[in-house]
């Protein structure tokens, strides 16, 4: 897995290859330091994802709750059909506050306008 | 018939082709691992390869690819109080199904007692998404001690050759 944090007008963390309790630790680590750097919320870029497992998932959540809790959003970014059969397994379309889009413009769109 | 009878080496290992009279078994392969994370995606490439050369669909190969990486992370995270523990994986390959068994020598718990993740919770999916990935699941705590996850998947193919040749194997 690789990860890459880049600022434009939101933060983007690009995430790359397979997620899982093995290498979940980077991701959580990249998590953070956006919650931290960007209380209002941020994109994460799993187009480049073909595999998350449920640690991947609580990362992904822990973020997720801390930047809700204080009025952020989340934006992830899955084109993989894999990817997006997860998240819906935990039923994510029911959380406010977290958006899945199809590419980064419409990543981007949930935060303009603010 | 080998791959029936080595699954004796694994005490209180059901032997499920056996009770089903089935006549064979494509592949059997036993993996004696440390419960160390850094394996995981090890075992899942390996089930990811052997199914994936044999034509059976992505939905089949993902949903595999679920049942081994989270009864693998949940030996790795619960399974023991002290490193330098092992566990075993034993992947069945038979035709028309992969039997996926996991089983560690640990402290065991009761799958009975782990709830259904409420919406937005942090962690606790492992368990959920194995059921929701597997044909069959099944806990048992053989001896006592450790816990067991037996889990079954249906396979299907890209192509009804691909089929023709996995039964052919089977009954080799």
């Amino acid at each position: 897995m690789e990860i890459e944090v880049a600022q434009h007008e939101q933060t983007i963390i690009r995430v790359s290859g397979e997620i899982d309790l093995s290498n979940v630790g980077d991701l959580r680590t990249a998590l953070d330091g956006s919650v931290e750097g960007s209380p209002r919320g941020f994109v994460v870029d799993l187009t480049e994802v073909g595999y998350i497992d449920s640690a991947g998932i609580a990362a992904i959540m822990s973020a997720y709750q801390r930047l809700t809790s204080s009025g952020g959003k989340l934006a992830l970014v899955i084109t993989n059909a894999y990817v997006r059969e997860t998240l819906a397994l935990i039923h994510t379309e029911e959380l406010s506050g977290l958006f899945i889009c199809d590419d980064i413009p419409a990543a981007e769109r949930v935060f303009s306008g603010e | 018939m080998t791959g029936c009878m080595d699954s004796t080496l694994v005490p209180g290992l059901s032997n499920t082709a056996a009770m089903s009279g089935e006549v064979g078994m494509i592949v059997n392969v036993k993996f004696d691992l440390p419960a160390e994370a850094v394996l995981i995606p090890v075992i899942r490439c390996q089930v990811d390869a052997l199914l994936q050369h044999m034509g059976v669909t992505e939905d089949d190969v993902y949903r595999a690819g679920i049942v081994v990486t989270e009864a693998c992370s949940n030996v790795v995270r619960h399974a023991y109080a002290e490193p330098g523990q092992r566990y075993r994986v034993e992947l069945e390959y038979h035709a028309e199904r992969l039997v996926v068994t996991v089983t560690d020598f640990g402290r065991g718990f009761d799958a009975c007692d782990v709830p259904e993740p409420s919406l937005g919770q942090i962690g606790g999916y492992g368990i959920y998404f194995m059921r929701e990935s597997a044909d069959k699941l099944e806990f048992s705590r053989p001896g006592g001690t450790g816990t067991r996850i037996e889990a079954e998947i249906c396979l299907h193919y890209r192509s009804d050759e691909a089929l023709d040749f996995a039964r052919e194997l089977d009954r080799s």
